[in-house]
């Protein structure tokens, strides 16, 4: 997948949750979270608010404001579950395990959630790359040029 | 750790009742027939993995963390 900058359509510009047919990997029973915003308008880092468990909620962030190659291939079989063939369609997120100091916080760049914004499926995925791990160091990413 | 070599067809026992059969391989993988008890969990290691990583972000939301966070992306851009 090529992009040309770090900006993806923000899954968060309507107030309108986001349904995993399928849950997510740990917490199957959980289909329909929330994304809020966290910074103006931006996707950089967004919260994932559970719709039935108030208790849970995730931080994921913007995979290609860290990592401008990132380059996370789907299956056929993901894409048909998203309902579409286009690229521009889906936007991707990153959990995020935040750690005291802000740069040893870690981001899963193996499992990237998928959300197809226009009809508002999602799906975790395990990405084949061995590129990409489950914890990624926040400060293993170069400081991104303005 | 028991490492061996098993041709297409040939099996493994495990602990008298578990039975894995290789059914083919390739260049993008082998598959395997796994007989066991109903019992007996089978999980892809990816999947256990993917688990507990998730398990481990819900544990981490915390506020004061997170305005940490959101002051290093400011710093950054």
């Amino acid at each position: 997948m090529e992009k040309e900058n770090t900006k993806q359509d923000s899954i968060s510009e309507e107030s309108q949750y986001i349904e995993f047919e399928e849950g997510i990997f740990g917490f199957e029973e959980e289909k329909k979270f929330l994304p809020v915003m966290l910074s103006d308008g931006s996707d950089a880092v967004l919260y994932l608010q559970s719709v039935g468990n108030e208790e849970l909620s995730f931080v994921v962030m913007n995979p290609f404001m860290l990592k401008e190659d990132y380059n996370p291939v789907l299956s056929e079989e993901d894409y048909k579950k998203l309902g579409t063939n286009e690229e521009k369609d889906l936007s991707f997120y990153v959990f995020c395990v935040l750690a005291n100091a802000a740069e040893e916080s870690t981001v899963n760049l193996k499992c990237p959630i998928v959300v197809n914004h226009v009809t508002r499926k999602a799906r975790q995925v395990i990405l084949a790359s061995e590129e990409y791990g489950f914890r990624h160091l926040l400060k293993e990413f170069g400081k991104e040029e303005a | 750790m028991l490492i061996l070599r098993r041709k297409t067809g040939e099996s493994l026992i495990l602990n008298e009742n578990i039975k894995i059969t290789v059914l083919e391989s390739g260049t993008d993988g082998v598959r395997l027939a796994i007989d066991a008890p109903k019992q007996v969990q089978i999980l892809r290691e990816e999947l256990v993995e993917a688990t507990k990583a998730n398990q481990e972000a819900v544990a981490a939301v915390d506020k004061e963390k997170l305005e940490k966070l959101k002051g290093m992306l400011k710093a950054r851009q």
